[in-house]
């Protein structure tokens, strides 16, 4: 991961699991020292996953937990996403076992803020848990162009409207591209300088909700 | 088809942010009485605001969406009428380019920062900006010294920044350039 990808990561913009998906394909163009038959090999280096969320995903929806578990377990880069996903399904199969050995890396997981909205983003309700999750994101110092797009996607509609006007005043590229994309707003049109972005937040937002948000939501009740 | 050429304002900052706080409180109430009386609607196009669901949508559409151009429109003339007064307009297309590709103005690192900044359209609220137009704005002390970089060099400089510098000099605030408001 290049310079400019960390401060995205950091800055929230991108996921770094996107980020290495997408670092593997460019790596291969180049010529890799590190390929050379004639040198030990590194030490914790280690190759990047070959099976994606979208897999892990799929092996849940036909019901097969265990080969979902297994996925996970392979794929799991000790943060991010996946590690979310992976003690969530130890949580759902009540592995405390697992589970306790991965609770210590959600702890000191970095943007717990940017999980937490999508979490709430991807609730689809109008109790107060999403509403919660928001709150305690704000409290973790989610930026504000974050929140306003999650109350922008909120169920009820004044939290909706308000969070629309909120991000249209922070970020009009990513409100006219959500407008476009989650409120179906007839005639938006989604903004090419906010497509990464919003790609790379909706990633999150729409694997969660797929692998079940009132999980996930139960997972982060957990993390202090 | 003509090229638009580039005017300059003056910008009263502290008015523009009332204005922008003033449109978000109206959009986030939804209130299209208050909405309209700060756009001074006329009567046709304030009842026209019951055909959308929300104010907001109004904003989500490109401004050149024929159901909401005017309300664009009068959103632009609002923030000159409270913000903006003009003090220059070019009389020559030519007056980005030569912004963007003097060499001898942008040889000056901070005085090519202050260029890019007055062409930059995301440092302005994006309710003055329209797509594909030119524009940006610079503060009171980015004026002074991109008025004094261009002084500096005046007999070098074609008659187009010649003029710019002319309009900069009669500014005594915030700096905003525009080729579509």
């Amino acid at each position: 991961m290049g310079w400019l990808d960390k401060v995205k990561v950091r800055l929230g913009i991108v996921d770094a699991e996107d980020v290495e998906e997408e670092d593997e394909p460019r790596a291969e163009l180049r010529v890799n020292p590190t390929n050379r038959e004639d040198r030990p090999p590194l030490d914790d280096v280690r190759a990047a996953p070959k099976e994606s969320i979208e897999d892990a995903l799929a092996a849940r929806e036909a019901g097969n937990l265990t080969e979902m578990r297994r996925l996970l377990r392979e794929m799991d880069r000790g943060q991010g996403l996946r590690l979310v996903l992976r003690a969530a399904a130890a949580l759902e199969a009540k592995d405390e076992r697992e589970l306790g050995e991965l609770m210590p890396r959600l702890h000191k997981e970095e943007q717990l803020w940017r999980l937490l909205l999508q979490i709430a983003a991807a609730l689809d309700e109008e109790d107060g848990r999403a509403a919660a999750l928001r709150a305690r994101a704000a409290k973790l110092g989610a930026p504000a162009w974050a929140l306003a797009w999650c109350e922008a996607m909120a169920a009820n509609p004044e939290t909706r409207r308000r969070g629309m006007v909120a991000l249209l005043f922070q970020d009009a590229a990513l409100a006219r591209t959500v407008a476009a994309r989650d409120w179906a707003l007839t005639g938006a049109e989604i903004d090419a300088a906010a497509t990464k972005r919003y790609t790379g937040f909706v990633h999150g937002r729409d694997s969660i909700r797929r692998f079940g948000a009132t999980l996930v939501a139960e997972l982060v009740e957990r993390i202090a | 088809m003509s090229r638009a050429t580039l005017s300059l304002y003056e910008l009263d900052r502290p008015a523009l942010q009332q204005l922008s706080a003033d449109l978000k409180r109206v959009l986030a109430d939804d209130d299209r009485a208050a909405f309209a009386t700060l756009l001074e609607l006329g009567p046709d196009l304030a009842k026209r605001l019951d055909e959308v669901e929300r104010l907001v949508d109004c904003f989500l559409l490109p401004d050149s969406d024929v159901r909401v151009a005017p309300l664009h429109a009068s959103l632009r003339r609002i923030s000159k009428k409270r913000a903006l007064t003009k003090m220059m307009e070019s009389s020559d297309a030519a007056l980005e380019g030569r912004l963007r590709g003097f060499e001898p103005l942008r040889k000056d690192a901070s005085t090519a920062r202050l260029l890019d900044q007055l062409m930059n359209p995301q440092r302005l609220p994006w309710y003055l900006r329209r797509s594909g137009s030119t524009c940006g704005w610079i503060d009171g002390n980015g004026r002074t010294a991109l008025t004094q970089a261009m002084r500096r060099m005046k007999s070098a400089l074609p008659p187009e920044l010649v003029e710019l510098l002319d309009g900069l000099e009669q500014l005594d605030a915030d700096a905003v350039l525009h080729d579509g408001l």
